[in-house]
């Protein structure tokens, strides 16, 4: 499969999986797809295009999750009702976008998920608890020994999502069976300036565009990118705990407080790569996000290595800028 | 006396909070110049301790969210700053716009909520002490579980984050032992014996406290003495004196002055009652009286609710888990519907205004639809887009004009 298919084949899967009795949306990483697919749905990851707010503007104010809304005005505007979307309190903005899918009814299921930012044993094992209920909220008859064979189909996806980042759109969207079928060709890297990305969610004609200006993504630093890559190891009997500690203690999300961690990760990762820098794909009103990226772009300071912030509201009306920002920014670091 | 806010020396007055001299004279002077207005004067003798607790250098500095428990502090003789109140405070004396453009030294984005912004900008300004400790709950918000790790990230202090599984009975003892840990730990790094004692006294002070506002609430449904605009400033000792002997002085004074004002019938004139939803801007503004001068007074709001039952001095950790787990305030909207049904009827209010701050996702998340299901209902409900801090986001004459229509539905 060629790279410049993951998005027609993704988009075909969206839209199948919209009238599709079977599947399960969801739109943040903390919802374990292994749980999904063992209970017998399939998760699929939305990521909309970026789009125009018109419907979506009555029910949400406009300083909410730019994403959650594309999502919402997406559905809004295909007029059809998924089967089930799972929402999590990873943030305001998600727990309050919930509501308002519940009361447009805009899904035939609504299930909400809360996380918590502890990560000490009281904390994995409420998670777990939520990742129970959720387990037998999606299939009453659920086999909880299925999640271990779900969890050794998902972790050799991890593997082979290794060789190349960008098909994690169908790794988190397709059946894990078909996604592990999929034959495709290695990358071949484009030789322009090499970036490394940092963001929560960013919409993929982000990467498309970049790459039309020539400009190579060498790693995707966000909610649904190499932060997941991480195997998961079974460390219980009980299904529900080991994926609670993986989800909670994984490298994951900017609610997660490992800054030193992080550093060391993107260090690590850009070492010997000639990377140029660090892109902030800067979502507007994603408040994990905003309250993250000073911290980390000081430690990044500190370790001279040079950042830039490209603010959006994933509609990509920063397009116009970019080109010249990213040039001002390669002057400057030389 | 006018204070030049642009030149004010920062550095010079936190020297002159280490002097313990300070603090007399300066209840002295409260004492006088609030003589008759023994409510404003209870709360600037309060602030005075809070100023002298957390600024002589003596006592480890807690910052701290509104729906963290204050007893934990107080049984521990530590003054909690809360980041609304302090907010607040800098608005009113119209000190934010400088505090928020310090925050921009930090933070680059102006679409954060101005309270987490502002409390960074005092920080970074040196306005607000660097804290001790910097404990948070996840509910009502995440900003504060977000900025305070940002303000221990560049100005230290030790980060202590509760989750908070809201309204999940099942999950009390979680967050009991959450507080309870809490509490020992902190007990210990300030080398207090037997904390247990403070806390008893802490839970008897704030179930007294309670008492007063429940009172008061009561009061509230039948006479209009006080516009719930002074309610909505009231706010920050609703969050913050719980546990104290503060909070038992602040709210005895205002039940006093209520009863007082209902027994020289000092009755306010306002021909039209609205409940209020989330808090107000803070900064000077003439837009509540403007709202008085249409006649329109607020009767309620969602802030002065007293939500939680009576807390068992024999279960403390118990009972202010399920005070949190259970807060109706700033919550879901089937609540805060709920809430604001109440508020119609038991304040016989007409209609609803839901205010919304700038860049509170959870206050403002859900005010679309919640104004939809008040409608449905037949009650008049309208949302204000504005700002607690920043004046900058709060177009006052389009407010005024959308409000003026409001009142016509009335
Ligand atoms: S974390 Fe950010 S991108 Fe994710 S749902 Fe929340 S606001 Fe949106
Ligand atoms: S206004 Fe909203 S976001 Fe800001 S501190 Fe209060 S609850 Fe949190």
């Amino acid at each position: 499969m060629e790279e410049g298919k993951i998005k027609e084949l993704y988009q075909k899967i969206k839209k199948d999986a919209l009238i599709s009795q079977r599947s399960v949306f969801y739109f943040c990483a903390y919802v374990p797809q292994e749980l999904i697919y063992a209970s017998g749905f399939l998760p699929v990851r939305i990521l909309p295009s970026p789009i125009y707010f018109e419907r979506s503007d009555e029910y949400l104010p406009k300083y909410l999750c730019p994403y959650l809304r594309s999502v919402t005005e997406e559905i809004l505007k295909e007029e059809k009702r998924p089967e089930m979307a799972i929402f999590t309190d990873g943030c305001d903005s998600s727990k309050r976008i919930y509501e308002v899918w519940k009361y447009l009814n805009l899904s035939k299921n609504i299930y909400f998920l809360p996380i918590p930012f502890g990560e000490n044993k009281e904390d994995i094992e409420y998670f777990a608890k939520n990742l129970k209920d959720l387990f037998y909220f999606l299939n009453k008859e659920g086999k909880k020994e299925n999640i271990f064979e779900s969890i050794k189909l998902y972790n050799l996806g991890r593997k082979k999502l290794r060789e190349f980042w960008e098909f994690y759109l169908l790794f988190y969207s397709m059946d894990i069976r078909e996604f592990l079928d999929l034959s495709w060709n290695s990358k071949n890297r484009r030789g322009g300036k090499r970036f490394y990305l940092f963001s929560t969610m960013y919409p993929f004609e982000l990467i498309e565009y970049m790459e039309s200006l020539n400009l190579d993504i060498l790693y995707d630093d966000s909610c649904f990118g190499i932060r997941t890559q991480e195997e998961i190891e079974i460390i219980k009997e009980d299904p529900f705990y080991t994926l609670s500690y993986y989800y909670l203690k994984r490298e994951g999300c900017v609610r997660r407080r490992n800054i030193k961690d992080k550093i060391f990760k993107i260090k690590e990762r850009i070492k010997g790569e000639n990377v140029s820098g660090v892109i902030f794909y800067s979502l507007k009103y994603c408040d994990p996000l905003l309250f993250y990226i000073p911290i980390l772009r000081e430690e990044l300071k500190k370790e001279n290595i040079p950042s830039l912030i490209l603010e959006d509201d994933f509609t990509m009306g920063i397009k116009g800028q970019i080109r010249t920002r990213i040039e001002a920014f390669l002057e400057m670091v030389g | 006396m006018k204070i030049d806010l642009e030149n004010i020396d920062v550095k010079r007055i936190r020297e002159i909070l280490r002097f313990p001299l300070v603090y007399p004279l300066g209840r002295i002077f409260i004492k006088l110049k609030f003589r008759k207005d023994k409510i404003t004067s209870v709360s600037y003798e309060y602030a005075l301790d809070l100023v002298k607790h957390n600024y002589m250098g003596k006592n480890k500095v807690v910052i701290t969210n509104i729906l963290m428990p204050s007893e934990l502090f107080f049984a521990l003789n530590l003054f909690p700053l809360l980041p609304e109140v302090a907010s607040a405070f800098t608005a009113s004396i119209g000190f934010a716009d400088k505090t928020l453009f310090h925050s921009e030294e930090i933070i680059y984005s102006k679409d954060l909520c101005s309270v987490h912004r502002n409390v960074i900008g005092l920080t970074r300004g040196g306005i607000l002490p660097n804290p001790d400790f910097i404990i948070s709950t996840s509910h009502p918000c995440h900003s504060a579980l977000h900025s305070f790790f940002l303000i221990s990230q560049f100005f230290g202090g030790e980060y202590l984050p509760i989750d908070i599984p809201l309204k999940n009975n099942n999950f009390i003892g979680y967050t009991a032992k959450k507080f309870e840990e809490l509490f020992f730990l902190l007990a210990k790094k300030l080398k207090i014996k037997n904390p247990i004692y403070g806390l008893e006294r802490a839970i008897n002070y704030s179930n007294l406290a309670r008492n007063y506002l429940v009172e008061i609430n009561e009061l509230r449904k039948k006479y209009l003495v006080i516009d719930g605009k002074n309610f909505l400033d009231y706010a920050g000792m609703i969050f913050s004196t719980f546990g104290s002997h503060w909070g038992v002085k602040f709210f005895k004074t205002l039940r006093d002055e209520i009863k007082e004002r209902i027994k020289k019938k000092k009755f306010l004139p306002y021909k039209k009652r609205v409940y209020w939803l989330h808090l107000g801007p803070y900064f000077k503004t003439d837009f509540f009286d403007w709202l008085r001068s249409k006649s329109c007074a607020i009767v309620f709001e969602e802030s002065s609710k007293v939500y939680w039952d009576e807390l068992d001095p024999k279960d403390p950790f118990n009972s202010l888990a399920k005070k949190v787990v259970n807060a109706r305030i700033f919550s879901d909207v089937e609540e805060r519907f709920r809430l604001a049904l109440e508020g119609v009827k038991e304040y016989g209010a007409e209609g609803v205004i839901i205010f919304n701050q700038w860049g509170c996702r959870q206050g403002a998340g859900n005010s679309y639809i919640l104004r939809r299901k008040l409608i449905e209902k037949g009650i008049p409900a309208i949302v204000i887009d504005g700002d607690l801090i920043d004046k900058g986001n709060f177009p006052l004459e389009q407010i005024k004009t959308r409000i003026e229509a409001f009142l016509e539905v009335l």
